[in-house]
């Protein structure tokens, strides 16, 4: 199964990722993103922590399963509270393919990949946002709390997308290292009886040692599906 | 009549579990009966619910051998979807098996027909009269979200039967319900069995399967420990070293020496007679 | 409790849902050619109009003011006082000058903004989801594609309500959700782990249910329970909204290219 999984090309790659194991994920990894940033507001801290769902669903399904998490949980929030966040979904999906394909690659097993990943995701995050808010919304939403940031460094700055990048830049480095850690604390949770039913199609995953506790038992007839 | 479910020497093991969930397990279901399948948990009988209606090997993956026929078929070479029409699945958790897409309960119904392409003029004749065989046919335009637990299992027993199925499996179908809303979806069974459907169903309640079963099946860490006729199986002395209860009939007769009954109108005779 | 929403019957209800995404992209279109922010404005005041016939002002009012307020006070500070465009200045403050192109730019962009805001909110608010997506499915939309949506408007409101039952259960048994931001911090995990394992559970389960429900079939072209009308109103609105679009871009491009001149005299700047 794990060579034939490398075998596979780019596109059938993706394919295998949406199974329905997988997609049936991805409503609830959107709602883990939107209850991740509900709790927030009622805990009053001053974080988003939307895209805890984003990581894991990278973690159990890969970079393509968690890109469409992120576009859901934008067009969720576009139906329901407000369509400004729409556009943001580009931030989104490229969130999910950046933490999934790195996923992939290995690094949420190690400290320096967990950090790494940060890093990527603060990055991305912060261009494609800028990137929006200035070609989209002339510079600023008005309804986020960075706003108000941008704002005053437009004053100190005098110049708009250095502005909104500074903004999202300093206000993502907190965001995401929190949410890329309680992300690796709730991965790290899940049973792996769970996760290996993902293994087929996912990634971040170790391929099992498997032993038999019936040693007698012959083991030929049994076909791997 | 004849056997609609062959399960010939079938094992399995998911992937990266320790042990196989079910082993070297053979039996078959003759067509019409009730066949009941009891034993403590983790026995396999989820798994081998699971594998009859070709959720394995489709969905989990794992090792497998060994066949499982249904109407003649390997479940292997169908798909699920296709096994559906012959093979229907009710299982334990009700809000488990809505499909979230629905708006109202007639929606949810007709979700299985939607997907398989049956016209919408079909589809509102099929959900009225599922409807009103589950009775539920009151509710139709309500959020399938905000029913109780009963109610949900009702609409799950519809979707799944919409698709009119010769057979049913039934995994602990009423076990998170209260005893009126676990009669009213045995209710349901016992009609659909007596027109001519096959259940094989997965029960706690011993006085039901006792009353009821053709066939009664006692699996043991994946295996098949006993299988005959409710008398046969209830009646063997060392049934419960298999981990499964007996009915309490079963243990009054013990107590008072007498034959074995495993039923209520054998046993008030016997205690009837005991205080003669 | 799960939000059953109900939909006032009125005209714009009744329109089919693809009507309501295409006045979305005709109307949004026209905004963005059309050089300055008038005809933005007019679109504007017209859709505060429909949401009335729509019967839904309220939320109408609260969704575009509460988008417009802060955007424009927030633009017309950025754009207007520090846009490199600047060249007529209009106001003085001493630490920085108001300028008109700014202005103007930030007008635009306001406009154009609220007039997508605008005709997505009335769809949104009059158009019900299963019948949003039957459309679209029938329309060529992936049946699964169809599915994500409607399952995470049904999935997401029955997680909220699991995690104030956690919430409870977890205040009860003596976690804290006050004190430092450590503290409060701290209250995360235990709160959002609990949801999140079992909706995991849950999930396995879920997909099991649309496997046997026919979900994987691909070769069929899927029906709906929820029927959508067509109707000859439905074609007239189409028809009008395609000549309007039409119209409108030749006349931007004509003014942008200089055969028509500029209607109002800061236009095409």
């Amino acid at each position: 199964m794990a060579n034939k999984a490398k075998k596979m090309s780019f596109w059938e790659g993706i394919r295998a990722q949406f199974s329905t194991k997988s997609l049936v994920l991805i409503p609830i990894a959107a709602g883990i993103n939107l209850i991740g940033g509900t709790l927030c507001s009622a805990l009053k801290l001053p974080l988003f922590l939307d895209m805890i769902g984003t990581i894991i669903v990278a973690c159990l399904s890969g970079p393509w399963v968690a890109a469409l998490t992120g576009l859901l949980t934008n067009v969720f929030l576009a139906l329901v509270a407000n369509p400004v966040y729409l556009p943001y979904a580009v931030v989104s999906i490229l969130c999910g393919l950046a933490v999934g394909y790195m996923v992939k690659a290995g690094l949420f097993r190690k400290l320096w990949g967990v950090v790494l990943i940060w890093l990527a995701c603060t990055l991305v995050n912060a261009v494609s946002a800028s990137l929006i808010t200035v070609f989209v919304y002339g510079g600023a939403t008005g309804v986020t709390g960075t706003s108000l940031l941008t704002a005053t460094l437009v004053v100190a700055l005098r110049d708009i997308a250095a502005s909104v990048f500074s903004s999202a830049i300093v206000t993502n480095l907190i965001d995401k290292g929190i949410a890329v850690l309680i992300a690796y604390i709730i991965v790290r949770k899940i049973p792996r009886r769970f996760l290996s039913q993902y293994a087929a199609d996912g990634a971040g995953v170790e391929e099992d040692i498997l032993d038999d506790d019936e040693p007698g038992e012959p083991d030929e007839g049994d076909k791997d599906v | 009549m004849g056997a609609i479910v062959e399960v010939k020497d079938f094992s399995f093991k998911y992937r990266d579990a320790r042990r196989r969930a079910v082993k070297h397990v053979n039996f078959s279901v003759e067509e019409g009966s009730l066949f009941a399948i009891i034993g403590a948990n983790g026995a396999g009988k989820s798994t081998l619910c699971n594998a009859l209606v070709g959720l394995i090997p489709h969905y989990f993956s794992g090792a497998r051998a060994g066949k499982i026929l249904v109407d003649g078929s390997d479940v292997a070479d169908s798909t699920i979807a296709e096994l559906s029409k012959t093979i229907g699945l009710v299982f334990q958790n009700p809000f488990n098996q809505l499909s979230y897409t629905a708006g109202t309960v007639a929606e949810e119904l007709a979700y299985g027909l939607g997907n398989h392409g049956v016209p919408r003029d079909k589809m509102v004749e099929r959900v009225e009269t599922v409807a009103k065989l589950m009775r539920i046919d009151h509710i139709l335009d309500k959020n399938p979200l905000e029913l109780s637990g009963g109610q949900v299992q009702r609409v799950a027993f519809g979707s799944t039967f919409i698709m009119e199925p010769r057979i049913l499996v039934l995994d602990e179908c009423t076990t998170q319900l209260d005893p009126m809303g676990s009669e009213e979806i045995f209710d349901i069974v016992k009609k659909l069995n007596a027109s001519g459907v096959t259940v094989i169903m997965v029960d706690h309640d011993m006085e039901r399967v006792a009353r009821y079963a053709d066939t009664v099946m006692v699996l043991e860490r994946g295996e098949v420990a006993s299988i005959g006729t409710p008398m046969e199986v209830f009646s063997d002395d060392s049934i419960e070293q298999h981990g499964v209860d007996v009915p309490d009939y079963v243990s009054l007769s013990r107590a008072l020496g007498g034959p074995i009954v495993i039923t209520e109108e054998p046993a008030i005779e016997m205690a009837k007679e005991a205080l003669r | 409790m799960a939000v059953k929403i109900t939909y006032a019957n009125t005209p714009v209800s009744r329109l089919h849902p693809m009507t309501k995404i295409m006045a979305i992209l005709m109307l949004g279109l026209c905004a963005l050619v059309w050089p300055d922010f008038t005809l933005g404005l007019v679109l504007v005041i017209a859709l505060f109009v429909v949401s009335f016939v729509a019967r839904i002002p309220s939320d109408f009012v609260k969704i575009m003011f509460g988008f417009g307020i802060p955007v424009t006070v927030m633009l017309m500070f950025i754009q207007g006082l520090y846009s490199p465009k600047n060249q007529t200045v209009i106001a003085d403050f001493g630490f920085a000058q108001l300028g008109l192109e700014g202005v103007l730019y930030a007008a635009k962009i306001v406009m154009d903004l609220l007039v997508f805001l605008g005709s997505f909110t009335i769809m949104s608010k009059t158009t019900y989801t299963g019948a949003l997506v039957a459309a679209l499915t029938s329309a060529g939309l992936n049946a699964k594609a169809g599915y994500l949506i409607l399952a995470s408007l049904n999935v997401v409101p029955q997680m909220q309500r699991r995690m104030s039952v956690i919430r409870e259960a977890q205040n009860a048994r003596g976690l804290s959700e006050s004190g430092g931001l450590f503290s409060r911090l701290a209250a995360y995990v235990p709160l959002l782990g609990p949801v999140v394992m079992s909706s995991l559970t849950d999930a396995q389960e879920r997909g099991m249910t649309l496997e046997t429900r026919g979900f994987g079939i691909t070769d069929v072209k899927q029906t709906s329970y929820v029927e959508v009308r067509w109707r000859t109103v439905d074609k007239v609105c189409n028809w009008v909204l395609v000549i309007m679009a039409v119209i409108v871009t030749a006349i931007s491009v004509g003014i942008y290219i200089g055969v028509i001149p500029a209607l109002t005299p800061w236009a095409g700047a």
